[in-house]
């Protein structure tokens, strides 16, 4: 067996970062070698699981004084549009961030194609919402990772990306696809004159990645995928039955009341965690309901006093082993949330509030395998009858246990990791 | 029966703090009649207390010797291990536990306490008096407290891990520096056999214990008193806050190695090097994962915390 270099480059979020842990753990475990180029943000994160990281530039160099101002700004300005409906989203968060993203590929151009000089890797995995010249034109296979929805590749028969949208409302697509081409054409354009600068053609309104000539990996669950227009199918697609990685096994912490009831655990992901004020009228319902409650509040721990004896907060939660132990999982549709709920065959409350997760809440409700309830509209009672039922509701379980066997046995990281490597140089 | 098994167990705690108030090190020998006088009582209960935390390992017996320490004391308990925890004991968790879990105000009352935890005042009173003693409370106004400072927020880590960068590294610095070979081995032993076990399987409660003891020893070796008093409580803060959440499996294999990295340094009597990797171990602890990141949100808005 020839020793592949396998380099991971995946977007600045923990859904990308630690999908792709999960199958770069496959391959260290196949006798291979993953390497991970990164946000500099995000150092130190893949070497906790024991891979080499080359951080690469995607912003001007700025103080940690710098940027924790621009951070507090970016989110004093866009908490109140997490709020909006998906089309209200797409002039004022949605095009905001494809600006700043626009931004990183240029800015990451140079850093990139030094990076990959260094490595010399036998394949590319990229996990990210945009394309990087530096990778395509590498002189290596490319390996698209698609971790958020399906949706992000387009097709006349599924819902636009970002809309929310069900299988059915297929007469609503051109009008959201018309929104969201009028809300980003400016940036799109810059993106397109930045490609055609690289000998690069340009893409299609809207789109800003393509797919690779190698291999496309979805992380889209059997059971959620949409009947397409042109099926997606090997050996240029596969999809992945989730990716979940190896994590620290979680020790159920001493929570002082309501021994013996189901165990709730909730995830906003870190910028969701911003919402303190969602988080604390959540608390107060959940302190007289007869569940224990586990609740990633990320960095903003420190903002809550007098946490009832029912809930434990933490910074952070080991994710996959936490839902392993819990009964009911309530998060916001990212991706990575949802397939391992649906690897440890628990139900889902999904209250999304921006990008994928509009389009996986849907999804997840229109399948039956959870409930949508709208983020910041719910009523106690619509909550309170959520977790009563998916916490009851037996033919779901028994439905979530077969979807868990399948997704465990088909073992989507070892099958990425075979993948991957069949292409590699 | 149960009456007497559980006076013979309270005794042995008893024992157990006598012993760590006196800084008892392994091989101290623990005298029958010395103990019977300091409690007023018979030999007989003090042979059964004695048996008993034999059993459970807290001292060994020889023949003709006697009873000796058998492994250093908890220095985060006043049980000894392998006893079940007495009524004040399972008080003082609870109240840390609840602290660290952001469920305790930043004061409290002996009638507060009584009440959340239906305990009695006797009770309350002991522990209040540990922690206080402890630094982990300080006496406010009346029958009110409040809690000192301790590592129970991302601020309040951040400011323990740099008073930790000035007084750590000096300790090693500091002229009289004595090495203890004893407890260095034990040190090593201790980190070695968590190091070659499944890093996935062991209580995370023996690797924190073991790395606490780690900076313990070395501030038992440092001749300022004042800086190894710091760094002991440190330590100490440290230890329960770890125990109640956010520790690292992963993390903490490193620093395991870091830590071996420090004795080596120490032995080799390279003392500028020993700090100087103590230094950058206190730092590598710091390293946090990004605080906020998203799907789509521009990587120009991390903050990075070093």
């Amino acid at each position: 067996m020839t020793r592949k270099t396998i380099a991971f480059f995946p977007e600045a979020s923990f859904g990308a970062a630690l999908n792709c842990v999960g199958i770069a753990q496959a391959l260290r475990e196949g006798g291979h070698e993953a390497v991970f180029l990164c946000d500099p943000g995000f150092a130190g994160v893949f070497e906790n699981y024991g891979f080499a990281e080359h951080p690469v530039a995607m912003a001007p160099a700025m103080s940690d004084e710098e940027l924790e101002k621009f951070w507090s700004g970016f989110i004093t300005r866009h908490l109140p549009h997490f709020r909006l409906s998906p089309e209200d989203q797409l002039p004022t968060y949605v095009r905001d961030c494809w600006e700043a993203i626009v931004d990183s590929a240029e800015i990451a151009e140079a850093p990139l194609q030094a990076a990959l000089a260094r490595i010399d890797p036998d394949a590319i995995v990229v996990d990210n919402v945009i394309g990087f010249p530096a990778l395509m034109q590498a002189g290596v296979p490319w390996v698209r990772m698609v971790s958020c929805a399906e949706t992000e590749i387009p097709d006349a028969q599924v819902p636009p990306i970002m809309s929310g949208l069900g299988a059915e409302d297929t007469g609503a697509y051109p009008a959201f696809r018309a929104l969201y081409d009028a809300a980003l054409g400016p940036v799109h354009e810059r993106y397109n004159a930045f490609r055609r600068a690289r000998d690069l053609p340009a893409l299609p309104p809207g789109e800003f990645m393509e797919v690779s000539p190698d291999l496309n990996l979805l992380l889209y669950a059997k059971p959620m995928r949409f009947e397409r227009a042109h099926p997606l199918t090997p050996p240029r697609f596969h999809y992945l039955e989730g990716c979940v990685r190896e994590e620290d096994p979680f020790e159920m912490p001493d929570i002082p009341a309501a021994s013996n009831t189901p165990v709730v655990y909730v995830s906003f992901g870190s910028l969701g965690a911003a919402d303190v004020a969602l988080f604390e009228r959540m608390i107060r319902l959940f302190a007289e309901l007869p569940y224990r409650f586990l609740i990633n509040v990320g960095g903003y721990k420190d903002s809550f006093r007098d946490v009832p004896d029912n809930v434990h907060l933490d910074y952070w939660y080991p994710q996959p082993s936490v839902i392993d132990k819990a009964d009911l999982v309530i998060h916001h549709g990212g991706n990575n949330s949802v397939h391992e709920a649906l690897y440890f065959g628990k139900p889902s409350i999904v209250m999304p509030y921006c990008w994928d997760g509009h389009d996986n809440a849907r999804r997840l409700h229109d399948t039956g395998l959870g409930t949508h309830l709208d983020r910041y509209a719910w009523r106690d009672q619509e909550m309170i009858d959520a977790l009563a039922g998916l916490t009851t509701d037996r033919p779901m379980r028994k439905r979530l246990g077969d979807i868990s066997a399948d997704m465990i046995a088909a073992d989507g990281r070892r099958q990425a990791a075979e993948l991957i490597l069949n292409v590699a140089r | 029966m149960e009456r007497r098994r559980k006076s013979h167990t309270e005794l042995a705690r008893r024992i157990v703090e006598l012993l760590r108030v006196e800084g008892a090190e392994p091989g101290t020998k623990v005298a029958e009649q010395r103990l019977a006088d300091s409690f007023g009582v018979s030999r007989t209960p003090i042979r059964k207390a004695l048996r008993l935390l034999t059993e459970t390992g807290s001292l060994s017996y020889a023949p003709r010797q006697g009873y000796s320490l058998a492994r250093p004391l908890d220095s985060a308990s006043a049980d000894a291990p392998g006893l079940p925890p007495s009524e004040e004991d399972q008080l003082f968790q609870a109240i840390l536990r609840d602290r660290f879990a952001n469920r305790l105000g930043d004061t409290l009352s002996v009638n507060d306490l009584m009440q959340r935890y239906g305990t009695a005042r006797t009770t309350v009173m002991h522990v209040v008096a540990r922690m206080t003693e402890d630094g982990l409370l300080e006496r406010g106004h009346g029958q009110n407290w409040r809690f000192g400072p301790a590592p129970d927020s991302l601020s309040a880590m951040e400011e323990s891990a740099r008073f930790r960068e000035l007084i750590e590294p000096a300790a090693l610095r500091e002229p009289g520096f004595a090495p203890d070979t004893a407890l260095f081995s034990d040190i090593r032993r201790r980190h070695q056999a968590l190091l070659t076990d499944e890093v996935l399987q062991s209580e995370m409660r023996a690797w924190i214990d073991a790395g606490a003891d780690f900076h313990d020893a070395l501030a038992a070796c440092c001749a300022n008193r004042f800086l190894a008093r710091a760094i002991r409580q440190q330590t100490r803060l440290r230890r329960l806050s770890t125990y109640h959440g956010g520790a690292n499996r992963r993390r903490m294999r490193d620093a395991f190695h870091e830590h071996l990295g420090i004795l080596d340094a120490v032995e080799a009597g390279e003392m500028d090097r020993a700090a100087d990797l103590m230094l950058a171990h206190i730092r590598a602890a710091q390293t946090q994962r990004p605080r906020v990141s998203n799907r789509g949100v521009p990587p120009i808005a991390r903050p990075i915390r070093r």
